[in-house]
């Protein structure tokens, strides 16, 4: 410790403290511009000097490190002269064009103020820069406004990783530029957003809304996007969502956001928005279903009551003619925990079965049920600041992090820069993280359990294991090792096509470089052999005995942004909240004895298996909620064929959707903004997302929505549900709700609505009111006592290029869209930057097509379908793979994807289809 | 047949502007002509040690300069000297007259030039571009002895020489050697500030150009005693010469084995590279400098830290400039008390100063430490060319102004700091 | 159009080998644009494009240090540089009446390209030849001791 006194007050501060972090610790507050403490310092705009008695001249307070007996002045006459000085300085290059400002005073002027300046006095009456210089959609650039403080450069380089910001030329014909001078998006922008976060004056603003003035309120909400579960305001003028601005005490993201978030919130506004219940003009005329099945008939406006009278009518017949089991409740990863909650309720209480489940089903149902076998518990296992302050190594692998999970991909390339962390990205495509990775290995598509095995197989052979820890914290290990020998590194080689001396550096890059953490997601579990790949990857981290310390585990990367909320929430088919088996006679008598009534104990049927048994005429009736299989699962024009057959469906969502064509009532929802309630990210950090804005037009709550069908159900009579503790469906709020959760949810115990609106951080488990949370799971233990070492067996996916169809085709999604696009497509600025589906093909079979500039569509051709799309000829994928996204309907990549599903978690491979490609 | 006369002519850029080229091919015929060619050597030799009276040509062994000399002066000189053994006592450079105080003597009082002087010593006396004219006057020897030091032996006879350093503010070379040889580290670089980027200021150019190795000898000394393996010679882009020259000396110490691995069977591994400058004026500030040579912009970094703990790629980093470096292998060669014995006892050593202005004679000189302002104008400069003193200015434009009040203080960094003006670079 | 291409494919094939020789590494960025100047009198975004990709460096970061050092431009420069001394020593003796000279005779402003890419005008920090200023530098040639009157003589040079 370091003893110091500013302003006659003495402080102890850390010896690595500079004079301002000393002082923001006793609460003195020294005027900065250039300095933000995310940044790294730079010590340019002179307004932190302070005098240091003793020291030649007055010394940069955020540079300056502390030493013992330092007396330090922060405010005195002369300081305020300085700083009077550098603020006119400042001002006199600074001019304001006259539109309005974001903020009612930036930095700038407040500190102007503070030090009794009208900037308006002192500023340039002359515009140096043309305003609104650059094309960005997103980003409004004023560089008269600019003082030249670096923030933006720093926050581009530093928080994002991206480098666009740049300064050019020096002295007094310095300016901020873009790339090499030119365009922000051909500097590789990715419209982030950070450097207009981290402005101080206004020279870069948010362009959608410019010139809307000041938010009358804001409101703090999480993210409706990724499972990063970031964290923003969402700025609020006449009842409606203007912009949304970082808020720098999120927990996740602090200040930083991805395009989607920062930018991607109009959808909320947008004329499809559903305001009134919708049904067809044959349920309110009392007729049958019109002939032809692929048309449902008109849709009529009618009344909320009239509107769930029918669901309710139609859910009770099907339920009391077919059976419980022919009617499915597939809820959201969209929606709340508490809606979900209320979701697997409605399915299992009211309807009696266990066919929940949502679309966590084609995400990471493999992680889910891999990790649980393995370790206890299918969740991320060390949160992503953690392993950022304290890996030594990343293995990404199936995780294209930085378009998908852009905030932690920020993170990875942070780790990267600042921590030197040893990254090795496992990829079939040269996915941009492969920028700032030491290694890439680019195994074929559906090989990552030879690959993986292979990595363990020299780890054994050269002794690297951790052998206490296995000893100590596992089992099973002989007959691992067993299946291990089968995956020597040659053997291997020619699997994966990846080199064996590649196998052998990357095993010395995780080994020397320990801990390691390994992220996955979709690369990983979207395969027919998905829960094995999981395995694979436990198991890896189990023999390097990384599991239960800072800085390792394994780290699934969910997709919605309360993907883990619905499955913690028990919208699956084979478990009640917290992951209590329905098979379980305990857990049973448990929720029978809080629902009041009797519960099934059989395995519900998945999404994917719902669906398609439409046909059989297993499935008669779905409640949806949030949902959209019509684009989202795996050869849609079978899906499609099974919903037309569907005799009764129920959608309740905030958009018609590609799904509303085969539904019969539409419930208007309400989004993020209109909400109040809990999302759970992937960190298993469980968040409030609060209501900014009032519903739209008759729009309702969707957990009301659900609340008085049950009710309607309930009435309707036909299955015994008696007073219980919680047999009720009155909730006053989302947070009872929550409280219910909590009472029958062992890892929700402790979480609240209060403890959260009091600012408290809790990651699950959770137990109890008085438990912090859960940051690193497995500490000492793993969640099933020891970790289950399960021999992985690599298969080759059910579908591989032959001669008719000689290429391979892997899907995903791309930065600027959002799954089945219904949101991101409603943001005409995201439209702007990426406005149809592109199938990504290596210059090589580009050239062997024959696409050229006037010949650049490709026609697409797989056994269950075709599309046609622009082709974007790219070196990120390789030879004999192309690559597509499902985020528009009109070349919808599922409907070449085969609904070839992983035995154990019925995950659909939409890795690896065989396709082949023409040029049109 | 045996050279019996070594002609070297001056060939800085001033020289060449004065036409040193066609000189040298004046010389050529007219050697030719009397049949000399055999027996006298002609060098185009480098700056040789003053633009007074430049283009200068110095005969030896008599080491007489004659200055300065035109192509029509050569035949004249040729016959005279050469054939006939006569100097020629009118195309001599100008001589000096001493102040009785200062116990020095200038080359062009006829004696050697190099005998007292210590920066300037080889300066316009070897060939530059040769190892071995260096070898030859007393070149590498101060290396061999350092080498048979400790490295804090080393330290402690830099510390006790008193050497300040050259760069302008004048902190004692032997303590920043110790800063960084106390920061504990895998890797440590020194680095040579050969950016003399102060308008007026050209006397790193005339060690650079005309004594090269002096600055890699004393580098190595340095890396020894600091611990350092690698290092940079940061020479600014307009001194195409001084860059061609300091190259062509890295590679000839190379081929000595000066510079590589295990030098002299010592466990010193050395080598170093020349980084050119871009046109910077701000790199000759230190951090600056460094930035620079890791490829970036050249703007000062925020101190602390400060380069010896955290240099060049983040690494302990010792700077000195040309003048120190060039002070260090005289100081090893002749011991801390010889040192001491020039100049005054806050500020030993001698001093390099260019001469510019409404002065009589403009020039290079070296003189030692504590020398008056007054001295220097009045004797080296011929006195004002009109009208009286007002003022100087030290060290470039970010040196001081001098009024003349301080016409007779003696010019050393203690004296000057004394007075509130800096000595400057 | 092809002649375009060709000259970039052979620009490419330069730059290319510049980095080879020099290096690809962060410290290696200065001398390789210092190359690439000398060599195509300035650096293209072409040139730019193509060193980030060689070095793995941000654009900006190039341009960002090209800009940065006056021996380097990102601007295209006539056939022959002029650089003047415009420090000090060099205006005591006469150098401001030499440059206005200088600046009448090629109508250009420092920094300036002549419209027929003869001439580019820029001022340097000291060159170090003080004892002979004021200094001109024509390319690699210098001129000390100049006056005005010599001004159009020194230029009629590069006819």
């Amino acid at each position: 410790m370091t003893k110091l006194t500013i302003n006659g007050i003495e402080i102890e501060a850390e010896s690595n403290w500079t004079i301002l972090k000393a002082a923001e610790h006793a609460d003195i507050t020294i005027p900065t511009l250039c300095y933000h403490k995310d940044l790294s310092p730079t010590g340019a705009c002179r307004m932190c000097l302070v005098s240091v008695k003793g020291a030649k001249g007055l010394v940069t307070a955020c540079t300056t490190p502390v030493s013992e007996g330092m007396e330090i002045q922060t405010e005195n006459e002369a300081l305020t002269s300085s700083r009077q000085s550098v603020l006119k300085l400042l001002l006199s290059v600074y001019h304001d064009k006259g539109y309005k400002p974001d903020e009612t005073d930036n930095e700038l002027f407040q500190w102007a103020r503070h030090y009794g300046l009208d900037p308006y006095a002192f500023m340039s009456s002359k515009a140096r820069y043309e305003v609104d210089s650059d094309p960005n959609p997103f980003i409004f650039v004023d560089m008269n406004k600019c003082i030249l403080c670096t923030r933006c450069v720093r926050a581009c380089s530093e928080i994002q990783g991206r480098f666009v910001w740049g300064v050019s030329e020096r002295g007094f014909d310095s300016r901020i530029v873009a790339g090499m001078d030119e365009d922000m998006l051909d500097a590789r922008c990715e419209s982030c957003g950070a450097c207009v976060a981290y402005c101080p004056t206004g020279a870069l603003s948010l362009k959608p809304t410019i010139n809307i003035g000041p938010a009358e309120k804001k409101v703090t909400t999480t993210c409706n996007y990724c499972g990063v579960g970031c964290q923003f305001d969402l700025n609020v003028i006449d009842d409606k969502v203007v912009r949304v601005t970082s808020n720098p005490a999120a927990p996740a993201n602090g200040m930083h956001l991805c395009v989607k978030g920062r930018f991607g919130f109009s959808f909320v506004h947008h004329s499809d928005r559903l305001t009134k219940p919708l049904v067809r003009e044959y349920l309110l005329k009392g007729e049958a279903r019109p002939a032809n099945k692929a048309d449902r008939g008109n849709w009529v406006e009618t009344s909320w009551d009239t509107a769930l009278d029918i669901v309710a009518d139609k859910l009770v017949a099907a339920r009391d003619t077919f059976g419980p089991d022919s009617v499915g409740v597939l809820s959201s990863a969209k929606c709340t925990n508490e809606e979900n909650y209320l979701m697997n309720k409605f399915g299992r209480q009211v309807i009696g079965t266990n066919n929940v489940d949502h679309c966590a089903r084609l995400c990471h149902s493999s992680t889910v049920a891999g990790l649980a076998t393995a370790l206890g518990s299918g969740a991320m296992t060390n949160p992503m600041n953690d392993i950022y302050e304290n890996a030594n190594s990343i293995l990404v692998i199936g995780s294209n992090t930085t378009e998908q999970h852009p905030v932690f991909g920020a993170k990875m390339r942070q780790a990267v820069l600042n921590r030197n962390v040893q990254l090795v990205v496992a990829d079939p495509r040269r996915i941009e993280l492969c920028e700032f990775a030491v290694m890439h290995i680019q195994q074929k598509p559906g090989t990552d359990i030879a690959l993986i095995n292979g990595l363990v197989n020299i780890i054994l052979e050269k002794g690297y294991e951790d052998k206490s820890f296995i000893e100590e914290r596992t089992e099973n290990f002989d007959d691992f090792v067993e299946n291990i020998k089968k995956y020597p590194p040659e053997k291997v080689s020619q699997i994966t096509g990846v080199p064996v001396s590649q196998l052998y550096q990357a095993v010395e890059i995780m080994v020397k470089n320990a801990p390691l953490a390994v992220f996955w997601a979709m690369g990983i579990t979207q395969h027919t052999v998905g829960v094995h790949n999981v395995f694979a990857l436990a198991d890896l981290q189990m023999v390097l005995g990384n599991f239960g310390i800072p800085g390792s585990g394994v780290n699934p990367l969910r997709g919605q942004n309360n993907v883990q909320g619905a499955c913690d929430m028990g919208c699956l088919v084979n478990v009640y909240p917290g992951y209590q088996a329905v098979t379980v006679e305990a857990a049973q008598q448990k929720f029978e004895a809080a629902w009041g009534t009797t519960l099934s104990n059989k395995v519900g049927r998945t999404v994917t298996e719902l669906i398609p048994d439409v046909i059989e005429g297993k499935t008669k009736a779905l409640y949806i909620l949030g949902e959209n299989p019509a684009m989202t699962d795996p050869d849609s024009n079978h899906v499609r064929h099974c919903l037309e057959e569907l005799d009764f469906m129920v959608l309740q969502d905030i958009f018609p959707t590609e799904t509303s064509a085969y539904a019969d009532v539409l419930l208007p929802g309400v989004t993020f903004a209109e909400k109040t309630g809990t999302y759970t990210n992937t960190e298993r950090k469980v968040q409030m997302v609060r209501q900014a804005i009032s519903e739209r037009g008759d729009a309702r709550q969707d957990w009301e929505i659900t609340a008085v069908i049950a009710k309607k159900v309930i009435a309707r009579g036909g299955r015994e549900i008696n007073e219980a503790p919680y047999s009720s469906w009155d909730y006053a709020d989302s947070g009872e709700i929550m409280a219910e959760v909590a009472a029958l949810t062992p890892s929700y115990g402790g979480i609240s609505h209060q403890r959260l609106n009091a600012g408290e951080v809790l990651c699950w488990p959770c137990p109890d009111p008085t438990h912090p949370g859960t940051p690193i799971l497995h500490i000492g233990k793993f969640t099933r006592g020891k970790g289950n070492l399960i021999p992985a067996i690599h298969v080759d996916p059910s579908e591989l290029p032959d001669k008719d169809y000689p290429m391979m085709l892997t899907t995903g999604r791309v930065i600027y869209h959002w799954h089945s696009g219904e949101q991101t497509r409603r943001v005409k600025e995201l439209l702007e930057i990426y406005g149809e589906a592109l199938i990504e093909i290596s210059p090589e079979d580009a050239a062997v097509i024959g696409l050229n500039e006037e010949i650049n569509k490709v026609k697409v051709t797989s056994r269950r379908g075709e599309i046609i799309a622009h082709a974007w000829v790219t070196n990120r994928v390789p030879e004999g793979l192309i690559y597509g996204n499902f985020h528009f309907p009109e070349s919808n990549i599922n409907y070449l994807t085969k609904a070839a599903l992983d035995p154990i978690a019925k995950i659909p491979e939409y890795k690896v289809s065989a396709v082949k490609i023409v040029a049109v | 047949m045996t050279v019996r006369s070594m002609i070297l002519i001056s060939n800085d850029p001033e020289s060449r502007i004065r036409g040193s080229e066609k000189l040298f091919s004046e010389f050529q015929q007219q050697l030719a002509h009397y049949d000399l060619a055999d027996e006298v050597s002609l060098t185009l030799a480098t700056d040789l040690g003053s633009s007074y009276a430049s283009p200068l040509v110095i005969v030896y062994p008599e080491a007489v300069i004659y200055g300065p000399i035109t192509v029509a002066d050569v035949p004249y000189i040729v016959k005279e000297h050469l054939y006939k053994g006569r100097i020629v006592d009118e195309k001599r450079a100008p001589v000096h007259e001493l102040s009785g105080k200062v116990a020095w003597l200038s080359a062009r009082e006829g004696t050697l030039p190099a005998e007292n002087r210590v920066v300037l010593k080889n300066v316009g006396v070897i060939d530059a571009e040769d190892i071995e004219d260096y070898i030859a006057n007393e070149g590498y020897q101060a290396l061999g002895m350092a080498l048979e030091m400790s490295p804090d032996e080393l330290i402690d006879l830099i510390k006790a020489s008193g050497l300040l350093g050259r760069g302008g503010a004048g902190f004692p070379a032997g303590l920043k050697w110790s800063f960084v040889k106390n920061t504990d580290s895998d890797k440590k670089y020194v680095i040579c500030n050969a950016d003399e980027s102060e308008p007026g200021t050209f006397k790193d150019r005339v060690v650079l150009e005309g004594d090269p190795h002096a600055i890699l000898e004393a580098m190595l000394i340095s890396a020894y005693a600091v611990g350092a393996d690698e290092g940079y010679i940061y020479i600014r882009g307009e001194y195409q010469l001084a860059i061609e020259r300091m190259e062509t000396a890295i590679q000839q110490a190379e081929q000595y084995g000066f510079l590589g691995e295990n030098i002299f069977g010592s466990e010193l591994s050395f080598k170093v590279h020349v980084h050119a400058g871009a046109g910077a004026y701000i790199c000759g500030e230190e951090t600056a400098l460094i930035e620079s040579i890791e490829g970036k912009r050249g703007e000062p970094r925020n101190r602390p830290p400060y380069p010896t703990t955290f240099g060049l790629w983040g690494k302990p980093t010792l700077i000195n400039n040309v003048e120190t470096f060039a002070n260090i292998p005289p100081i090893i060669r002749n011991g801390s008390d010889w040192y001491r014995s020039l100049g005054t006892a806050s500020s030993p050593g001698t001093k390099v100063y260019t001469i510019l202005g409404n002065v009589n004679v403009t020039e290079l000189i070296e003189v030692p430490m504590g020398i008056t302002l007054r001295e220097v104008i009045t004797i080296y400069a011929k006195g004002m060319k009109s009208g009286s003193f007002k003022m100087a200015q030290t060290g470039g434009s970010s040196g001081s102004i001098i009024p003349a009040s301080l016409q007779d203080t003696p010019m050393d960094f203690d004296s000057y700091n004394k007075t509130g003006v800096s000595l400057g670079s | 159009m092809v002649s375009d291409q060709i000259k970039e494919t052979e620009q490419l094939e330069d730059i290319r080998e510049i980095v080879e020789k020099i290096g690809s590494t962060r410290a290696d960025l200065i001398p390789v644009l210092q190359e690439i100047t000398n060599k195509f009198g300035y650096i293209s975004q072409l040139a730019i494009k193509e060193l980030s990709d060689l070095m793995s460096l941000p654009t900006k970061e190039i341009l960002s240090v090209a800009t940065f050092y006056r021996m380097l431009s990102t601007q295209p420069r006539g056939e022959h540089i002029i650089q003047f001394c415009e420090s000090a020593p060099c205006h005591v003796v006469g150098g401001r009446e030499v440059f206005s000279a200088l600046q009448d005779a090629l109508g250009l402003e420092p920094g300036q390209t002549s419209a027929d890419n003869k001439w580019t005008l820029l001022t340097t920090s000291c060159l170090g030849v003080c004892g002979i200023g004021p200094v001109i530098l024509v390319d690699t040639d210098m001129y000390g001791n100049v006056t005005s009157d010599q001004v159009k003589n020194i230029l009629s040079r590069y006819d």
